[in-house]
């Protein structure tokens, strides 16, 4: 064989190898993704993270609008977006047949909106804002309360500075918050809640009798104190009116008695099931169902990787220490308080009664 | 002789199967399985107490931006202490830090190191007794947390059991050079998939070191950090699962950092870890075994796997000389033990980020074109393969002559992307 030969043969294997690293090559040497990772930006927390960016967004166009642009007004936003704003006529909003509003809609009366209507776009309430029945919302932003009829629907968020009512059968998809507080009607559809007071409608259940003075925890034979928590490997039955004074991490099923107080959180790995009237001072975590009976009181988060229910008359947190629920699935029972933030997975809902 | 040779090749041949079904299951997890991340959401609560430690050996190019981005963390003032830990700097380390305190004096308080053992785990270890806080968070002095970042970390502590929380490293310089681009898809690959796959099956998530914390009440329970240790991070992953703790990892709770820029930092920096590693394997796997009883056997087993991958380098070389040798002794493996290894070899060549895990993690994260030069993962995988095998025979022969290996610090840049982050 001629050097020639050998040289056209080594070449060709050289390419050969080199074929399948070519977009490697390519990418090496001519680099198009070179940008660092973006990172979870500031909003992680801040449920009204996309409000506030849609304030900022409707105030950088509507600076660019015309002086003399009439305050009743249809048209475009300076980027094109299509507009209106309503000020004094009542046209825009009357009641009549189900109608379609594409338009991103600042209002500035307080007329109400009629039901039965659908807005793709978002609207920013310049006046407490009084949403009819079985009205579709892409998103509201109030600078005062807020209030949605029975079986509204929500798709992106709502965010109200002053107090938020949620008519009952309404669905909020996205977030929902408020400055002030959220009430929520019966039969609500929720995924995530922000604000300092939520409070589902209904009655709260009548105070409880007295119960007999609290025993103190006997912890079984086989847990373990591990730093500053108590392990129990096996379900834990906790007998009504025990007091529990710290940490507890059971493998099992934890069913804590009516009437019981925990001076700490609970982590357990199986269900939890609080019976009424329990007082919690820490947090409660489980990757099972969680369930909270009526009257009960938990001051820390609750973080739920399954179903968590409260059921009527539970508080969650308090006004000087708000708190989180974040569940896969949550269901709140009547006349619950929540002070703080809620967060599910899969959704949440107040009961229907 | 070749039933000699035959044998030890068997073992290895099977141990590097377990670790490449170990890298399908945890990808195969990412990609079909459940996203698990139950403390991401605590937004809001009645936060606790909260030291943020930050060793600092020589850090003047990088420690001001850490400290302005820790004093505008979103979390209450009151309830949180920068405690930069000078570890015997010479350069202006020291003054900026007091410069620092002087300005924030309630919010920073530095720790002045001047002598003692070198390294990052003796100044934590020296520093601990003197520090306050519920949660002890822990940063390299080149990292860059988010405004955010705090709270994220600080929100798994309100589960009783954990006892000690990772966030995920991403690195910032990924620009410089084809090294920080291939240490940036090797990070993706480790965290997207590796570290979140064991938190979603519930398995052994490995406390890192940085970009993470501990709960001070759990540390105490197992002895404090210890300085004698070149790796304290597995270190106290293992001490904290072997005393009944949870160690979790956040994937959202992200963090910049510095990659090495060159290869010889790089090699450094893998024989460190390399060396520190397999000082936990050796203490860490007798007390494994032996299996307390709140240790489930999959998080024993996976436990075990994690302490073993840097003992994979060595390994694959000596298994590798085994089929030579027997090859030449005219020994025809023909019996299917080959194409295992090789598929083996060539799934785990990368031990902690394996091709397919690169592969998807690029996919999960919304990489563009970066996934291209993932052939040019073989290259650096050879020279962690090299040096994690030369860091562990240094190690072994060091251990009978009783040397003791000395913490070297890795080289700080900042000359990447603004302090800020990317836009």
């Amino acid at each position: 064989m001629n050097a020639t030969a050998v040289t056209i043969f080594l070449a060709a294997t050289i390419l050969w190898f080199l074929l399948p690293l070519l977009p490697a090559i390519i990418e090496l040497l001519r680099p198009t993704d070179l940008a660092p990772l973006t990172v979870v930006p500031r909003d992680a927390g801040d449920v009204a993270f996309l409000a506030k960016g849609f304030r900022g967004y409707l105030a950088g166009q509507l600076d660019r609008l015309p002086a003399e642009t009439p305050a009743d007004f249809l048209g475009r936003l300076p980027d094109g977006t299509l507009f209106g704003r309503v000020r004094e006529a009542t046209g825009v909003l009357a009641p009549g047949q189900a109608t379609v509003q594409d338009r991103v809609m600042v209002l500035e009366t307080g007329a109400p909106v009629p039901g039965d209507q659908t807005f793709v776009q978002e609207i920013h309430a310049r006046a407490p804002f009084l949403g009819g029945p079985r009205t579709a919302y892409r998103a509201i932003l109030a600078d005062q309360g807020a209030t949605l009829g029975e079986g509204s629907r929500v798709l992106r968020w709502i965010h109200a500075a002053g107090p938020l009512d949620i008519g009952a059968g309404s669905a909020l998809a996205g977030r929902a918050s408020s400055d002030r507080a959220v009430r929520l009607g019966p039969g609500v559809r929720f995924d995530r809640i922000g604000a300092p007071e939520i409070v589902t409608s209904g009655t709260a259940p009548a105070a409880p009798a007295p119960t007999a003075p609290r025993t103190p925890f006997v912890p079984p034979e086989d847990a373990r104190r591990i730093g500053d928590h108590l392990r129990i490997e096996a379900d834990l039955h906790l007998p009504a009116g025990t007091d529990v004074d710290g940490n507890l991490v059971v493998r099992g099923r934890l069913v804590v008695g009516r009437g019981s107080r925990i001076r700490g959180s609970i982590k357990t790995h199986g269900e939890i099931l609080i019976e009424p009237e329990v007082e919690i001072t820490g947090s409660l975590v489980s990757r099972a169902p969680i369930s909270v009976g009526q009257g009960g009181f938990v001051a820390g988060p609750i973080i739920g990787e399954d179903e968590v229910r409260i059921a009527a008359g539970s508080v969650i947190g308090t006004g000087g220490a708000p708190t989180t629920i974040a569940a896969r699935t949550l269901t709140l029972g009547p006349a619950t308080t929540i002070f703080g933030q809620i967060t599910t997975q899969a959704g949440g809902t107040t009961a229907t009664t | 002789m070749r039933t000699a040779l035959l044998i030890p090749l068997l073992v290895i041949v099977g141990i590097v199967v377990v670790y490449t079904l170990r890298h399908y299951l945890f990808t195969l997890n990412r990609l079909f399985g459940t996203h698990r991340q139950p403390y991401v959401d605590i937004g809001v609560a009645d936060w606790p107490h909260v030291s943020v430690l930050v060793p600092a050996h020589n850090e003047e190019k990088v420690i001001a931006g850490m400290l302005d981005a820790l004093l505008a963390a979103d979390y209450p003032a009151d309830r949180l202490v920068i405690v930069p830990i000078n570890d015997r700097s010479t350069d202006g380390t020291r003054a900026i830090l007091d410069a620092y305190a002087a300005r924030h004096p309630a919010r920073v308080k530095p720790y002045h190191r001047t002598d003692g053992r070198p390294g990052k785990a003796a100044a934590l270890a020296e520093a601990f007794p003197t520090i306050a806080g519920e949660v002890h968070l822990i940063f390299d002095a080149d990292y860059l947390p988010g405004q955010g970042l705090i709270k994220q970390l600080v929100a798994p502590f309100f589960d009783p059991e954990v006892g000690a929380v990772m966030g995920r490293v991403v690195p910032l310089n990924v620009s410089r050079s084809l090294l920080t681009r291939l240490l940036d898809l090797e990070r993706s690959g480790g965290y997207q998939v590796d570290q979140q796959a064991r938190m979603n099956l519930d398995l052994v998530p490995q406390y890192g070191g940085t970009v993470g914390g501990v709960r001070r009440s759990a540390l105490e329970a197992v002895d404090g950090w210890r300085e004698d240790t070149l790796a304290e991070d597995t270190d106290v992953t293992y001490r904290l699962i072997l005393g009944g703790w949870q160690v979790v990892y956040q994937n959202r709770s992200e963090c910049y950092e510095e990659v090495p820029e060159t290869w010889p930092t790089r090699i450094r920096q893998i024989k460190r870890w390399a060396r520190g590693h397999n000082q936990a394997l050796a203490a860490y796997t007798g007390r494994i075994l032996a299996k307390p009883a709140h240790l489930r056997p999959l998080v024993a087993l996976d436990g075990l796997l994690l302490l073993g991958v840097f003992a994979m380098g060595p390994l694959l070389l000596i298994g590798w000389g085994l089929a030579t040798t027997l090859y030449y002794l005219g020994y025809q493996i023909s019996t299917g033990i080959l194409p295992i290894l090789a598929v083996a070899t060539y799934s785990t060549l990368g031990n902690f980020a394996a091709f397919f895990e690169v592969a998807t993690a690029a996919r999960l994260d919304g990489s563009r074109n970066r996934i291209r030069l993932l052939p040019f993962l073989l290259f650096g995988f050879l020279v962690s393969l090299t040096s994690v095998s030369v860091a562990t025979l240094s190690q072994l022969v060091g251990r009978f002559r009783g040397e003791d290996h000395t913490w070297q610090k890795t080289e700080r840049y900042r000359n990447g992307p603004s302090i800020g982050g990317p836009a």
